[in-house]
């Protein structure tokens, strides 16, 4: 009998005693949304989230490899064959469902925290000298401004056409969506309704808080509101964002290619670039002295510490940046013509282990950075794109004298003298290629690429430019300007979700 | 000698007089196992008569004989015995095994005879799989259980294959069978740690009569694995068994080049070696191509003959109430890709006992099992410098391994330089074709170790309240212990390439430990009796309580001292310095979990004599997955049969056995996100999470948008089985149909994008699998002296997706589609058409069948109904001959209708990377203008980026496999009279020996959609000596 009770008390045990913690269990570390944001510093966390969401690298690479920046590399492993290379391009693309979706994510995770920010009050309490208000609408108004940004890439890769603002747009989204929503595209121009809205209300707020140049300044959205101004084709309104920034008494002089004193340079040495070089220094993110720093915006990277590599590995390169780094893609031969051998951005772009032969050439814009190669801060807002983008206002007002100034500035500025300055153009269609150009050059490997050819092609009669050698692998040198492929395809796991989603011209749902 | 003979007789003669004057009473008693434990479901009848009952739950009988009457006692696995029945009304026996057991049926929570069991179920005994020299025991399985495949993709010693049971039942959630081993349920099925030799049988659980009464795991179907045991009242046994094998590479037929081949290649293309090797880099003559001595099969430098051993020794023994099970074993097998192993170590020990009086019965068993397993890194990527496979697939001929001397910093000058001995930089500088060289240095630098201790205990207890009524009780418990030790030297060609400026120290090593402890237990009350000797009720109500905990741990060093560094042991580690904060930083992570699930149930088996049998299971069921509504989810079924072969009209048929089985049923699948017990905890809410935001600092992000209307997967199957035996049982064999529906089934739901994700996980959609599955086996000669049987079984599965909750009822996954009205993941591609004679390019079919050059991935792809799931048709056939103690066995395996992609030909082909990688001597036949048809296309082919989504390295992969043939001797027990041996037995096996497939690579089976630089299953051959006193 004895056995009978041990074994009649592990059967009421377990039928009795064991159910509940078997079936309610909550795991180590779970932090549900209403608990989330309470305090101002709580929301200073949600913040560093939705700067760490900034899309950087996709669109990127999708930009230099569909379009004329790069070619097949040494160490070319298959990558980029079967896609962009050949432009082929379809709703199941990944770089259109990457780009898509990340900047939904910064969107998201922006409305989060706006929608987070309502349940905070923020501290005020004069006896002991604590005011968080600043703070507070400091944290909303960049919130704002990186869901305007967000916004504006989507518009920037996905609209048919920015300057209709009748034509198809993206979904414009202010709100913390739910899962079961399936939301239509907005019109070009209610999402610039809703950036705008956020820059207005951000661009005050913002000088109480932000200074540095890796969060979003007042500044920021103003030169963000001139190249919204650009894109959209209302030239007229450029100039009196861009003009403001460009005064010589405010902080963003071009970078120049030489420090201080100095004027030669070994191209060949990366140490002597970064020694002698500001323009070199800036992109590897090394401080520059003085107020030579043009950078208004850029969003900093970083890799945990015991990384060896950074954002860009297998981007262009397997190892790094030199040329025996394993380069999947070099820098085009069409590109590398078109660098002078004085101008600093050739040493920018090429990895200075190329010099002089240039026989090999790796992409080298992100080749390092706080010592960890193919590391790089992603540069979303320049002053020299300021003055390329006063030039397109010049260019449209016919101002072609104009258009030279604003371009020889910067090829001033990367030349350390007047050899690399343009002529005057003699026409419209000069002027729009002279723009596109220097446009070209100075933001090659940071994305514009591909909007730009579809933004100012047709005005300045050019589109892709890819050297026949470059390409004789698939024999694809060109894609006509009107081709469809300039707008990215909504792509298919949006259209799956959202049967009320349009996509655009010449793609299939 | 005379008086024994007279004894005897008289006794004879007694019987006889007694049975004249026979006069019908009631006899009870148990019949209880050699173990003592009572056989429920025995077979007890009156010989010569149709008189016959089955014993109940506690192996209790009641029958009407009479004196002198014989009492025929059988059951299935056992020997029968006869007993007539003298003057007391109680006769108890024990019955041994004797017969083989395939007989016996187990269901799980209960056994029931072949003759009484409702289910489908199909069971393999010890004979089956002892001796076999797989690492993993449920790889022996494969094509012997109609239904069930069993694919493995990888040659790793231990690596875990995909099980899958009558199709796939599920899309992301775990759909695998659930395995049982002696009761305890297991939450994976990494078995690399258990020792096959300690298995008696194993039993697959099919339709939802038998896996119903599993609820929450059941839904894939069950495997119950039973150990070893002993037997009340016997003498010690001791057994050895040893073998000794040897794994070798199956072959493929890719036809890679030889030196010269690929150097003319080369020289041809303009491009590597061969064009720039020659005097003063200008291209190779035919003289210097001639010449060139080195010619180097890669696949010999990274593969091998593996040598493995393999010993048991177990020892059984009984006393009245105590008897008990112990083995010992010791398992080393090398693997065929050097630098990958399994070594581990087995103990066991089984003990059964009882009370005096046979109302408390108990078992324990416990086993601990040790392994050590070395595997290789980055298998089935493209990773040059970590997977071996990719050197031996595509390694160029014309390097030398005697090039390495030892040292990675060397290797990674000469790669960078493109300067080394012997014209190593023959290609360029910084180009990937020394990675031959680099990998040879990968094997010597790095190793992926895994030490896993296991240990699985369990009690199982029975008390007899009162006649009738029976508690029972068991509790198990499974412990893994996982350390893991992952290291790369500072001689590292990919350390010292990644070295960073200042970076003094390079390597690193990782330390880890994944903890897992599930416990379980299982509470139950049975009752049996049997009303007018007809009517016989066994009914039973259980409880279950399941926990499992998981916790992990792992730290990394960057930066070690080759001085001092030794793997493992802590030495040798760089010191973190606040001046080179980049550089020395350790690593650590770590994670904690808890999974729980609580049932209660009930089942009921009626039997009408043995003629008819119903029976009905309901479970209610709780998983910690679910929010409260949708916590608990019931399920159940029904089964019944007709034992035709008892009906009257049967009686002079060739027919000795015939019946009909049916179920209707449903299971839930709560493991909805793969196979593990611990994914998707959480699922339900929407949670935020801390961690590395902007410029690192810390952040709150969402990290889960939460779905808080998940639920159960549900499966509903239908099965109709026959099972039969013919001509004295020298045919038998069985017949099931079924269908399965899987109902909301757990889906990756597209939602908008801007939720910052496209799907969530949420319940939606339908999936039926639909087959027939036979099991056939035939005698062909059965005297004293010669057995022959022949053996067979086959299944067909018809996969399809009902619903699907996508716009437009698909589901594109860019080469494979889910479509409704389609089988899982069926291939979605652009038809190629083959080569264009007129200029080599490639060409397609558009949809309507046109032909192109540039077909649209968005328009032209076309359903192609072809999988790589699981095949249409599979099973295995084969023959088993003894003949005086001479055996032969074989046993065939097939699988039709089964498709992938052979990414490894398309590489061999590919003359992109001439210069780089070996190629295939296809491509010596490519199109020029004096070979205008061919198959492959021109060297200079520009549109091959339109085959990337087209079926041209779509290949039918179905095959025909010997995948088993053991020869061997048992030696006649007369010779071993004078030995002190009571058994011995040689044996010689073989596995995977031929294969006969349209699949050009190593392996033809594989469990994944494409191949690519995977580690292909050996063949395998072994010696075995079996020795017994």
């Amino acid at each position: 009998m004895k056995n009978f009770r041990i074994l009649f008390f592990v059967a009421v045990a377990s039928i009795f005693a064991a159910c509940d913690d078997a079936i309610d269990i909550k795991q180590p570390g779970e932090l549900l949304p209403e608990d989330t944001f309470e305090t101002v510093d709580d929301l200073t966390l949600g913040l560093n989230a939705v700067y760490g969401a900034i899309p950087g690298e996709n669109h990127i690479l999708f930009t230099s490899i569909f379009t004329d920046e790069v070619k097949l590399g040494r160490a070319n492993g298959g990558q980029g064959r079967d896609g962009s290379l050949a432009f082929l391009l379809n709703n199941n693309s990944g770089d259109a469902a990457s780009i898509w979706l990340s900047n939904y994510l910064l969107i998201n995770y922006a409305n989060r925290l706006i929608k987070g920010a309502e349940n905070v009050t923020p501290i005020v309490d004069e006896a002991s000298n604590i005011d968080e208000t600043d703070d507070y609408n400091g944290i909303v108004a960049e919130a704002r401004v990186l869901r305007a940004y967000g916004h504006l890439q989507l518009l920037t890769f996905f609209a048919p056409d920015m300057k209709d603002d009748n034509g198809l747009g993206v979904i414009a989204v202010d709100f913390i969506p739910t899962t079961a929503q399936k939301l239509p595209r907005n019109t070009v121009g209610e999402v610039f309704a809703l950036i705008n809205s956020d820059l207005d209300a951000a661009v005050d707020a913002l000088p109480k808080r932000v200074t540095a140049r890796d969060h979003v300044s007042a500044d920021f959205v103003n030169a963000l509101r001139a190249r919204i101004a650009a894109y959209r084709g209302r030239y007229t309104e450029v100039e009196a964002y861009t003009d403001p920034l460009l005064v010589a008494s405010a902080q963003y002089v071009l970078t120049k290619k030489f420090s201080g004193s100095n004027t030669s340079i070994d191209y060949s040495k990366t140490a002597d670039l970064l020694l002698k070089s500001d323009y070199f220094k800036l992109f590897r993110d090394v401080a520059v002295a003085g107020n030579s720093n043009e950078v208004i915006f850029k969003a900093v990277k970083t890799v945990p510490a015991s990384n060896p590599t950074g954002n860009f590995y297998q981007a262009w390169s397997s190892v790094n940046s030199t040329i025996t780094g394993s380069p999947f893609y070099e820098v085009s031969t069409a590109l590398y013509n078109k660098l002078g051998s004085a101008d600093i951005r050739r040493s920018v772009i090429i990895d200075p282990s190329a010099y002089p032969a240039y026989t090999v050439r790796p992409v080298a814009k992100y080749a390092e950075s706080k010592t960890v190669p193919l590391l790089g801060d992603i540069k979303i807002m320049r002053s020299s794109e300021l003055y390329l983008l006063k030039a397109e206002a010049r260019a449209s007002a016919s101002d072609f004298q104009g258009v030279a100034d604003q371009v020889n500035k910067v090829r001033a500025a990367r030349y350390g003298n007047t050899t690399g300055n343009i002529a005057v153009p003699a026409n419209a269609q000069e002027a729009w290629a002279a723009i596109l150009n220097e446009r070209r050059l100075e933001l090659a490997f940071e994305g514009h690429r591909y909007i730009d050819i579809k933004r100012l092609g047709t005005l300045a009669g050019q589109g892709i430019d890819r050297t026949e050698a470059d390409f004789a692998f698939n024999g694809a040198y060109t894609l006509d300007l009107n081709d469809h492929r300039w707008t990215l395809p909504v792509p298919r796991a949006e259209a799956s979700a959202n049967p009320s989603i349009q996509q655009n011209p010449g793609y299939g749902l | 000698m005379k008086s024994k003979f007279t004894w005897i007789f008289t006794l004879l003669l007694a019987f006889f007089i007694q049975f004249s004057f026979a006069q019908d009473r009631t006899i009870s008693g148990i019949v209880t196992d050699s173990q003592g434990l009572p056989v429920p479901g025995a077979n007890v009848t009156v010989e010569g008569t149709k008189q016959g009952v089955q014993t109940d739950f506690d192996g209790k009988y009641a029958i009407s004989a009479a004196k002198g009457q014989k009492l025929v006692f059988s059951y299935v696995g056992m020997a029968t015995q006869t007993i007539a029945v003298g003057a007391s009304n109680t006769i108890s026996v024990q019955l041994v095994d004797g017969i083989a057991i395939e007989e016996l049926v187990l269901e799980g929570y209960r056994s029931t005879t072949r003759a009484t069991s409702n289910i489908a179920v199909t069971t393999i005994t010890s004979k089956t799989i002892e001796g076999r020299p797989n690492a993993n025991f449920i790889q022996t399985l494969q094509g012997q259980v109609p239904g069930l495949n069993i694919s493995t993709g990888s040659g790793q010693p231990g690596a875990s294959s995909t099980v899958i049971l009558r199709g796939l039942g599920s899309v992301n959630g775990n759909v695998e069978p659930l395995y049982v081993i002696d009761g305890v349920p297991l939450n994976s099925d990494n078995f690399k740690s258990i020792n096959q030799n300690d298995i008696e049988s194993l039993s697959v659980l099919k339709d939802a009569g038998a896996t119903s009464i599993y609820g929450n795991r059941g839904a894939n179907g069950v495997i119950i694995v039973k150990t070893k045991r002993g037997s009340f009242e016997a003498p010690l046994n001791i057994k050895y068994l040893g073998t000794t094998s040897f794994t070798t590479m199956q072959n493929n037929k890719y036809n890679t080049m030889n030196s010269h081949q690929l150097l003319t290649l080369e020289r041809t293309f303009r491009k590597g070696y061969g064009y720039t090797g020659g005097t003063d880099g200008t291209p190779m003559t035919d003289e210097q191509i001639a010449a060139y001595g080195v010619d180097t099969n890669w696949r010999n430098v990274f593969f091998r003959t593996g040598v493995g051993q393999n010993h048991v020794l177990s020892l059984t023994s009984g006393s009245k109430n105590l008897s008990s099970f112990t083995s010992l074993g010791y398992f080393n097998q090398e693997g065929i890709l050097k630098g990958t192993d399994l070594k581990r170590f087995n103990f066991r020990n089984n003990l059964t006992g009882k009370s005096n009086d046979g109302r408390f019965n108990y078992g324990t068993t416990l086993t601990i099992n040790y392994s050590q397993n070395h595997q290789a890194a980055s298998l089935g990527t493209g990773s040059i410098n970590y997977n071996p496979v990719s050197a031996a697939n595509n390694g160029a001929p014309y390097i030398d391994p005697k090039w390495y001397n030892g040292s990675g910093a060397d290797l990674v000058n000469w790669y960078s330089n493109g300067v080394g001995p012997q014209g190593v930089g023959y290609n360029a500088k910084g180009t990937l074709g020394l990675s031959p060289l680099v990998l040879l240095n990968r094997m010597q630098t790095g190793a992926i170790e895994t030490n896993e201790l296991k240990m699985i205990a369990n009690l199982q207890a029975s008390y007899k309240i009162v006649d009738n009524l029976t508690l029972g009780t068991t509790v198990g418990a499974d412990y893994t212990d996982n350390v893991g030790l992952d290291y790369e030297s500072p001689n590292s060609w990919t350390r010292i390439l990644f070295k960073r400026d200042g970076e003094d120290f390079v390597g690193s090593e990782t330390n880890s430990y994944v903890r897992q402890f599930n416990f379980n237990m299982n509470t139950s009350l049975n009752y049996t009796k049997t009303f007018a000797e007809k009517h016989t009720i066994d009914a039973s109500i259980f409880t279950e309580y399941y926990k499992a905990h998981q916790s992990s741990f792992s730290a990394t060093q960057n930066g070690l001292d080759p001085k001092t560094w030794s793997p493992g042991a802590g030495t040798g580690y760089i010191p973190f310095n606040p001046d080179t904060p980049r550089f020395y930083a350790p690593e650590i992570g770590a994670s904690k979990g808890s999974a729980g699930l609580f049932s209660y149930f009930g089942s009921v088996d009626y039997d009408y004599m043995q003629r008819f049998g119903l029976s009905g299971t309901v479970r209610r069921d709780a998983s910690y997955r679910f929010s409260d509504s949708n916590k608990w989810g019931t399920f159940w079924s029904v089964s019944g049969r007709w034992n035709i072969d008892k009906e009257s009209f049967m009686q002079n048929t060739a027919f000795n056995m015939l019946k009909l089985r049916a179920s209707y049923g449903t299971t839930g699948n709560q493991n909805i996100l793969g196979q593990s017990i611990f994914s998707a905890p959480n699922y339900t809410r929407s949670l935020f999470s801390s961690g590395a935001g902007y410029q690192n600092l810390n952040s709150y992000a969402i990290s889960q948008i939460g779905n808080p209307n998940l639920k159960w997967e549900t499966i509903e199957q239908a099965n109709i089985g026959v099972d039969f035996e013919v001509w004295k049982s020298r045919l038998r064999g069985n017949v099931d149909v079924y269908q399965k529906t899987t109902k909301d089934l757990y889906l990756s739901t597209p939602i908008s994008g801007i939720n910052g994700t496209y799907t969530l996980d949420a319940n939606n959609g339908d999936l039926r699998n639909k087959g027939v599955e036979a099991l056939l086996s035939y005698d062909v000669i059965r005297t004293n002296d010669f057995l022959l049987t022949l053996t067979f079984n086959g299944s067909y599965n018809k996969n399809e997706i009902l619903d699907l909750p996508n716009e437009g009822g698909f589901v594109d996954n860019g080469l494979t589609i889910d479509a409704e009205g389609g089988p899982l993941n069926q291939f979605y591609l652009i038809k190629y058409a083959g080569v264009n004679p007129t200029n080599g390019q490639l060409l397609f079919y558009t949809k309507d069948g046109q032909l192109t050059e540039n077909p649209n991935p968005e328009t032209d792809r076309r359903f192609t109904n072809k999988t790589s799931l699981t095949p249409k048709y599979q099973g295995g056939f084969g023959f088993e001959a003894n003949y005086k103690g001479f055996f032969l066995t074989t046993q065939f395996n097939y699988v039709a209708g089964i498709y992938r992609f052979d990414y490894d030909l398309l590489g061999l082909q590919d003359p992109s990377s001439i210069g780089v990688f070996n190629k295939s001597t296809d491509i010596l036949n490519a199109w020029t203008v004096d070979n205008r048809n061919t198959d492959i296309p021109s060297l200079n082919v520009t549109n091959s980026g339109s085959a990337t989504s087209s079926d041209r390295y779509l290949r039918d992969a179905s095959y025909l496999r010997l995948r088993y043939a053991s020869v061997g001797y048992s030696f006649n027990k007369d010779l071993l009279a004078k030995t002190p041996f009571t058994a011995i037995r040689t044996f010689v096996n073989a596995e995977n020996l031929v294969t006969w497939s349209k699949w050009r690579g190593w392996d033809a089976e594989s469990n994944r959609g494409a191949d690519q630089y995977q580690y292909p299953t050996p063949k395998i051959i072994s010696v075995g000596l079996e020795l017994q006193f």
